[in-house]
């Protein structure tokens, strides 16, 4: 069997007295693009915090093969890059240049390396309008492409993502999930996005639903979707997997649709 | 009241804005990140005053309630009860008075008085959102305006959200404000809307015009996924179903017009 890159085995975290996870178990395959879905306080903000280092939780976590504890952490960041969901406090240069020669230089690049690594990923995340630009001239959208394209800059095994991609404007969006998935391809990048919006885990390989610290549901797309029980667990259907539902309940499908093409043509053929 | 724009810029970011609130109505600002439609706001707010033009607002102090995107920027206190009290301590309530008002603006936002004791910077996101709305409510302000309320509430925080703001509007005549880039958000709860771009304003009217109107396109928000496909339904077979936020709606429409 394929080697696991994130194994997390018995692991229990509290908040002062009450436990968010007790006895959690996870493992994830390398080279899958895994969504956790959970609503407010279901604990996936928490599970990020905890991968990323940042809370201190019992029991056993191996990311990338290292233990998860305070000597392993650095090499553990070099394996995995985090995003939050405050993306302005990513930000560490002056510019957004600088912020993408960050990571490099710490990771001691040639300053010749560094400009051509800027350049490529500038390119693909549309960038070199904004390279000279500061923070605080950046918009909300500019500046959570800029936080995945730095984290993606040093070619990181995992891309964890908590709620990193919510105020992307509709065009970046599409060009980020793009570049998500051609990583996954050529660099066999393994993305663990933590979402509430289930219209994200459309792109998915694997579904995680988290309830109270617990998974309630793990499993692809199509067994997510073959009935209504995501809305049970208080979530919005995605919109192509709720008119499927509905009109299958009219006979005017048979299974549910991902692709929208594809359900406009079956109903108008 | 009054609270009136009139050809306001600010900077490179605002150009030309016109726009007269309607009183008791829920006005969204909306646009894609960078549109200016967070400066709209400080402008109102009293946040920023170096604009150019003329900006007309009968409501001040603790008339205007704020809760800006990142919620829990605005925390400054380790319990919920004391960030519920802090705008409330000058007024000098009476402690029962006090401590009545906090547990009554924290129940009207869905939270139990169990979250009185708990840290605010250790709640989720939508929690935090909760907690911030709780917080200006508390002083009962006659203009609310919010900054991006959807964005980390889960399905069932968003309905509830969307009640209480229509209960603050029907119920108590409130004028709110709602700064948002989620279309699917707004369609459920505003009356009115402006649509910024780049600093002006490309489209403004009630809820029912904004669902037809082609500068969406172009604004770079989101469209609804709904919205999404009866344009491709169009531009794929050209056949026209009705252009609605409704799910419901859009089924009857495929059924008579499939069968």
């Amino acid at each position: 069997m394929e080697k696991k890159i994130i194994k997390i085995k018995s692991m229990s975290f509290k908040y002062d007295d009450d436990y968010i996870f007790k006895n959690f178990d996870l493992e994830i395959d390398p080279n899958t693009f895994v969504c956790i879905v959970g609503n407010n306080a279901s604990g996936k903000s928490t599970l990020a915090k905890i991968l990323a280092g940042l809370c201190d939780a019992e029991g056993y976590i191996n990311i990338d093969g290292y233990l998860l504890n305070k000597t392993n952490l650095p090499r553990i960041r070099r394996s995995m890059a985090v995003c939050f969901d405050d993306a302005s406090s990513h930000f560490v240069g002056e510019t957004v240049k600088d912020d993408l020669a960050f990571s490099l230089e710490n990771l001691v690049y040639t300053p010749k390396e560094i400009s051509a690594a800027i350049d490529v990923i500038s390119k693909k995340f549309k960038l070199d309008d904004i390279l000279e630009k500061g923070l605080y001239e950046l918009n909300e959208s500019e500046k959570e492409k800029v936080m995945i394209a730095s984290s993606l800059i040093y070619n990181p095994k995992i891309l964890l993502l908590d709620d990193s991609i919510n105020q992307l404007n509709s065009s970046d969006r599409k060009l980020v999930l793009k570049i998500l998935k051609d990583y996954k391809k050529n660099t066999k990048l393994t993305i663990i996005l933590l979402t509430h919006n289930l219209e994200d885990t459309l792109e998915s390989d694997r579904i995680i639903a988290l309830n109270n610290g617990k998974i309630i549901f793990d499993g692809n797309k199509k067994e997510a979707y073959e009935d209504e029980k995501f809305e049970k667990f208080g979530f919005n259907l995605p919109f192509i997997v709720k008119l499927s539902h509905n009109l299958m309940l009219y006979n005017l499908l048979d299974h549910v649709y991902f692709d929208e093409r594809e359900a406009i043509n079956e109903l108008w053929n | 009241m009054e609270l009136k724009l009139d050809k306001i810029s600010y900077k490179d970011k605002l150009q030309n804005i016109s726009y007269e609130f309607e009183e008791g109505k829920i006005t969204s600002i909306i646009g894609a990140a960078g549109s200016g439609k967070t400066i709209i706001g400080y402008i109102i707010g009293g946040i920023i005053k170096d604009y150019v033009g003329k900006f007309t607002c009968s409501y001040s102090g603790r008339n205007i309630g704020y809760v800006f995107s990142m919620a829990s920027e605005s925390f400054i206190f380790k319990t919920v009860r004391e960030e519920i009290a802090f705008g409330l301590k000058k007024y000098n309530y009476k402690v029962d008075t006090l401590n009545k008002r906090i547990e009554d603006s924290l129940r009207v936002v869905g939270l139990s008085s169990s979250y009185l004791d708990r840290n605010p910077f250790n709640l989720s996101n939508g929690e935090k959102e909760s907690i911030a709305l709780a917080v200006i409510l508390a002083l009962n302000p006659k203009l609310i305006i919010i900054d991006d309320p959807s964005n980390y509430l889960d399905n069932k925080r968003e309905e509830k959200l969307i009640k209480l703001l229509k209960k603050l509007k029907n119920n108590y005549h409130k004028t709110i404000i709602i700064i948002s880039s989620n279309l699917d958000f707004v369609l459920k709860v505003t009356d009115n809307y402006l649509l910024l771009k780049k600093g002006k304003i490309i489209s403004k009217g009630k809820r029912k015009e904004l669902l037809s109107c082609d500068k969406l396109k172009t604004s770079g928000i989101e469209i609804p996924k709904i919205i999404e496909f009866i344009n491709n339904v169009k531009k794929v077979k050209n056949v026209d179903l009705e252009l609605t936020s409704d799910i419901k709606e859009l089924m009857k429409d495929i059924y008579r017009n499939v069968k």
